[in-house]
């Protein structure tokens, strides 16, 4: 955490109501969860961010723990709220575009390079909506959230072995996503298993049930 | 081609990016996969207004004070309730008979016309009763000790506003009544010629002052003033003393005690020989003015406080 002062201090302060140590808080964690809800496809992500943090404001004097705690705490809400969002609006989250279709077909030398050149934003917003709402989950949450196996599984309220089997899957489904053009994707076979050629589908799953 | 090692090989590349670590080769897709989505994620969202309000305010947790909220909830009521006055009123005449409609009306007008008579009658006598009714209510207030400076109307103005507010503290009383003596500021126009005094006392010479204590000044402040000044001694206090009861002793006894004769002897270092002295020659010829004097000083005789009250014994 980015957090100018003592983390204790800040937490403190936060807990006593103290406008610049929410702000502090804020500044730190909003970018996280404000793309972690964008990218799960949310219609207002930013109003979505505000009520999560503002659950987060209120309920901070019943918290205790360190920084990752924190953290944890502030994504489970975030994702309650999310969830909350999906049953509350009974549709299915937008960008349902097949991502094959737009991934430019450009050569290269480097892979990495290649591959960096050919994601952008919206492309990344269309390779998450290419992923099952569980698969997401786990990996925004890893990547965004920096949290371990076990505190997505909390966060997520899965088991641990479950989580583990959602990384991977969703790994491979970006590997097959973002091979070179003209490569062979034997793994298809798997990843039409899992998405069932839904590219973005809020499936009950998704709901955070165990 | 995805093979199972292949995905181990993610799995660890994976796990390498997310902990800062070297990525082993054939998964820089998932490293730009997650550069890509952490680049994404950077500037923080919009707050809507709750947010923004909690970001500039914080949350406060200090009840101690009235928050504006709570404070507007009296007045609310207050403009509430002459509404639901009238429209009581209004229910209760129109469900009443036609002779309560004329009892009640006529009931109006008799008293319309008393007050207008009234009104008439006593013109001059209203502002008589207001300012009866304001010190009324001033001696009513008090509730403590400090309305009895000149400002009565606005400590009484202070204390029913804290006690309308909330649970009123002690403390905020004492707070706010330096407040109240602000527009008291004219008062010290009057104490600087008190001041002045004091320093007009240091003109007094030791040797005026040894002649004793001037006209009107008590003995007690005569001495005090020479202690102040360094000035008295046991042996000027006892002469002091001494002269001033063979003063009163003469004035009782002959009526007559030169005071200017006196002090004279005072001042000398020599001080009861002449004492006795000069009164006996100087007694039959100014005899009203000193009487004055002692008779004002000699005055404190009361003895006769003697006569016991018999109580009642109880019988019819």
């Amino acid at each position: 955490m980015a957090t100018g002062p003592a983390f204790d201090d800040v937490l403190a302060a936060a807990q006593a109501g103290a406008a610049w140590a929410f702000e502090v808080l804020y500044r730190d964690l909003s970018p996280a969860v404000t793309g972690y809800l964008r990218l799960h496809g949310a219609l207002d992500p930013d109003d979505l961010a505000s009520e999560t943090f503002l659950a987060v404001f209120r309920g901070l004097g019943g918290f205790s723990g360190d920084e990752d705690a924190l953290r944890s705490w502030v994504f489970t809400i975030a994702h309650r709220r999310l969830v909350d969002d999906w049953r509350r609006r009974s549709r299915r989250p937008q960008l349902a575009d097949d991502a094959g279709d737009v991934l430019p077909e450009t050569a290269g030398g480097d892979v990495e390079d290649d591959v960096l050149a050919r994601l952008g934003t919206e492309t990344v917003h269309r390779m998450c909506a290419g992923l099952p709402a569980d698969q997401r989950s786990v990996l925004l949450l890893r990547v965004l959230a920096d949290l371990t196996v076990e505190q997505v599984a909390e966060v997520m309220g899965r088991s641990v072995g479950s989580v583990k089997a959602l990384q991977r899957r969703g790994l491979r489904r970006l590997r097959a996503e973002l091979e070179p053009a003209g490569a062979p994707r034997t793994g298809e076979a798997d990843v039409t298993t899992e998405g069932t050629g839904a590219p973005l589908s809020a499936r009950p799953a998704m709901t955070g049930a165990r | 081609m995805t093979t199972p090692a292949d995905v181990r090989t993610d799995e660890e590349a994976f796990a390498a990016s997310l902990a800062g670590r070297p990525v082993p080769g054939g998964a820089q897709h998932l490293i730009a996969f997650t550069h890509a989505v952490r680049a994404g994620a950077t500037a923080p969202g919009r707050p809507n207004a709750a947010l923004a309000e909690l970001l500039a305010t914080g949350l406060l947790t200090d009840t101690s004070e009235p928050s504006t909220r709570t404070a507007g909830r009296p007045a609310r009521a207050s403009r509430k309730r002459p509404r639901m006055l009238l429209t009581t009123l209004a229910a209760k005449i129109a469900s009443a008979g036609v002779v309560a409609k004329a009892a009640c009306a006529s009931g109006v007008v008799a008293v319309a016309l008393t007050g207008a008579a009234t009104a008439g009658a006593l013109p001059g006598q209203d502002a008589a009763v207001l300012e009866s009714g304001d010190s009324t209510v001033v001696t009513g207030t008090p509730d403590g000790t400090e309305s009895t400076d000149g400002s009565t109307d606005t400590t009484t103005d202070t204390t029913t506003d804290t006690t309308d507010g909330t649970g009123d503290t002690p403390a905020d009383a004492v707070v706010e009544e330096p407040a109240v003596a602000e527009p008291v500021v004219e008062e010290p126009v009057d104490e600087e010629p008190t001041t002045e005094e004091p320093v007009a006392a240091p003109e007094l010479t030791e040797e005026e002052w040894a002649t004793g204590p001037a006209e009107g000044q008590t003995f007690g402040d005569w001495v005090s003033q020479g202690a102040h000044n360094g000035w008295s001694t046991g042996q000027r206090v006892s002469d002091a003393a001494h002269q001033r009861n063979a003063d009163r002793q003469a004035a009782r006894n002959g009526g007559t005690t030169p005071a200017p004769v006196v002090r004279e002897p005072a001042a000398a270092p020599a001080p009861q020989q002449p004492v006795t002295e000069q009164p006996a020659a100087v007694a039959p010829v100014p005899a009203p003015a000193p009487a004055a004097t002692g008779s004002g000083t000699a005055s404190g005789n009361g003895n006769g406080n003697a006569g016991g009250n018999g109580n009642g014994n109880g019988r019819k």
